[in-house]
């Protein structure tokens, strides 16, 4: 725990708070990047981004651990005994900070090895879990999609909470230090990594966008009828979506916990995972990527802001201080909803470099609307046609 | 050799570039968007 705090406060303040701020903006980045692939452009409503992001800390915690420690054995160290539960928690700290660490320190390779491994074994739970949340809940409305997804974030945090197995339970469990070998902060080396995992998944979101798949996607937000009447898989594509979206916000998660080096369920709370990425996804503007940029920022920095400030208010307010920063930011979302429901940034026209839509529509598609006949017009037996109505009351 | 400094102006440079490849991509855009409107 020392080495941990020690670790932490090796650098002065302001650059600890930048780093700090650095790296919950890149995660924040990925989280409402894949919130705004979802809701923005595809209308799926996730509430259930907590969902992801702790499958992301459960599988540091729960697999690069063990296999970690199935590692370290190989190596011929001697490990304290984890098979139980008690043991998995209470002999985590010397395995983890005096055995597997001191392992790894030497060996930058496999720290490297590590975090790719749980990149990807997150990617793949990510999307599993996505797939598991969509089986009972893609085909029902936004409004019953959203319960249902918040009702899962909150369960697979009493899951977390409750099979000690996974995250060491309520006191949550120490992660072995993938950055060990690598001489000076941890910290930095992980809002690094935090940041480029953001501008690399923004530019396969943006990919995406502007892909025909993209197209899709827009068209089943605006009207899904229309889509499944012309012969696509409406709730497939739904399904792929948070699949993959859920993959990309998992990151998250492992990020974090390879930065406090340390997993615990009260780390992915609902509201901290899912709130503020909906509140930075409404005040910038769904639908498209710079606002959702300008959200992260703006929240990300308000925040910082309202927690370090928010202790010189204390004498004025009634109520618990800590409630401030949640008290705000939610005034602040009802706020945008009010007055500016398309946010900072309203969604443009979709943009596709070459492809001009409005005049391809004119020029391929020659409706004249003028030329087709109204309804009702002609022989008077139109479905609405007054004189065969007042006939029938005649008669 | 110093890993840390180097890592933190990297790390500032990547705060830096990201927002400001979103933007100009994005003020792009809207230009190609409102010139094709003209030309309509």
């Amino acid at each position: 725990m020392l080495d941990l705090i020690g670790s932490l406060v090796a650098q002065d303040t302001t650059t600890r708070l930048i780093i700090d701020v650095a790296l919950y903006f890149g995660l924040f980045v990925i989280v409402a990047m894949a919130l705004n692939f979802q809701y923005g452009n595809a209308g799926v409503p996730n509430f259930g981004c907590a969902v992801q992001v702790i499958v992301g800390g459960f599988t540091v915690s729960a697999i690069t651990t063990r296999l970690t420690f199935a590692l370290v054995q190989q190596g011929g160290m001697v490990l304290k005994p984890y098979s139980s539960d008690f043991d998995w928690v209470y002999n985590n700290f010397y395995n983890v900070d005096v055995i597997a660490n001191s392992y790894i320190r030497d060996k930058p390779f496999l720290g490297i090895s590590l975090l790719l491994f749980s990149f990807a074994v997150a990617l793949v739970l990510g999307a599993v879990m996505g797939w598991l949340i969509s089986v009972p809940a893609i085909r029902l409305r936004a409004t019953y999609l959203m319960i249902t997804l918040i009702t899962m974030a909150d369960a697979s945090q009493i899951v977390g909470r409750n099979i000690v197995g996974i995250s060491g339970g309520t006191l949550g469990m120490f992660v072995p230090n993938v950055f060990e070998w690598y001489p000076g902060d941890r910290g930095v080396i992980t809002a690094v990594i935090t940041l480029a995992i953001g501008l690399i998944s923004f530019f396969i979101f943006r990919t995406m966008l502007n892909s025909p798949y993209g197209r899709l996607m827009r068209a089943i937000r605006e009207n899904e009828i229309t889509v499944g009447s012309v012969g696509k898989n409406v709730t497939g594509i739904r399904r792929n979506i948070l699949m993959f979206a859920s993959g990309i916000t998992a990151l998250s998660g492992v990020l974090l916990s390879f930065y406090f080096s340390y997993v615990i369920e009260a780390n992915f709370q609902r509201a901290f995972w899912t709130y503020w990425p909906w509140l930075m996804l409404m005040v910038g503007g769904p639908g498209n990527n710079a606002g959702t940029f300008l959200g992260c920022a703006l929240v990300t920095l308000m925040r910082r802001v309202i927690i370090q400030y928010k202790w010189v208010l204390d004498v004025y307010i009634f109520f618990p201080i800590a409630y401030l920063e949640d008290i705000l930011l939610g005034t602040l979302l009802i706020v945008f909803l009010i007055f500016r429901p398309s946010g900072l940034i309203p969604e443009k026209l979709l943009y596709i470099p070459g492809v001009n839509y409005g005049k391809m529509v004119r020029e391929e598609v020659k409706v004249d609307w003028r030329s087709a006949p109204k309804a009702g017009e002609g022989k008077g037996k139109g479905r609405f046609s007054l004189r065969r109505k007042k006939k029938e009351g005649e008669t | 050799m110093d890993y840390d400094t180097i890592l933190f102006w990297i790390m500032i440079a990547l705060w830096v570039i990201m927002p400001t490849f979103i933007v100009i991509e994005e003020i792009r855009e809207r230009r190609s968007i409102a010139r094709d409107r003209r030309s309509e």
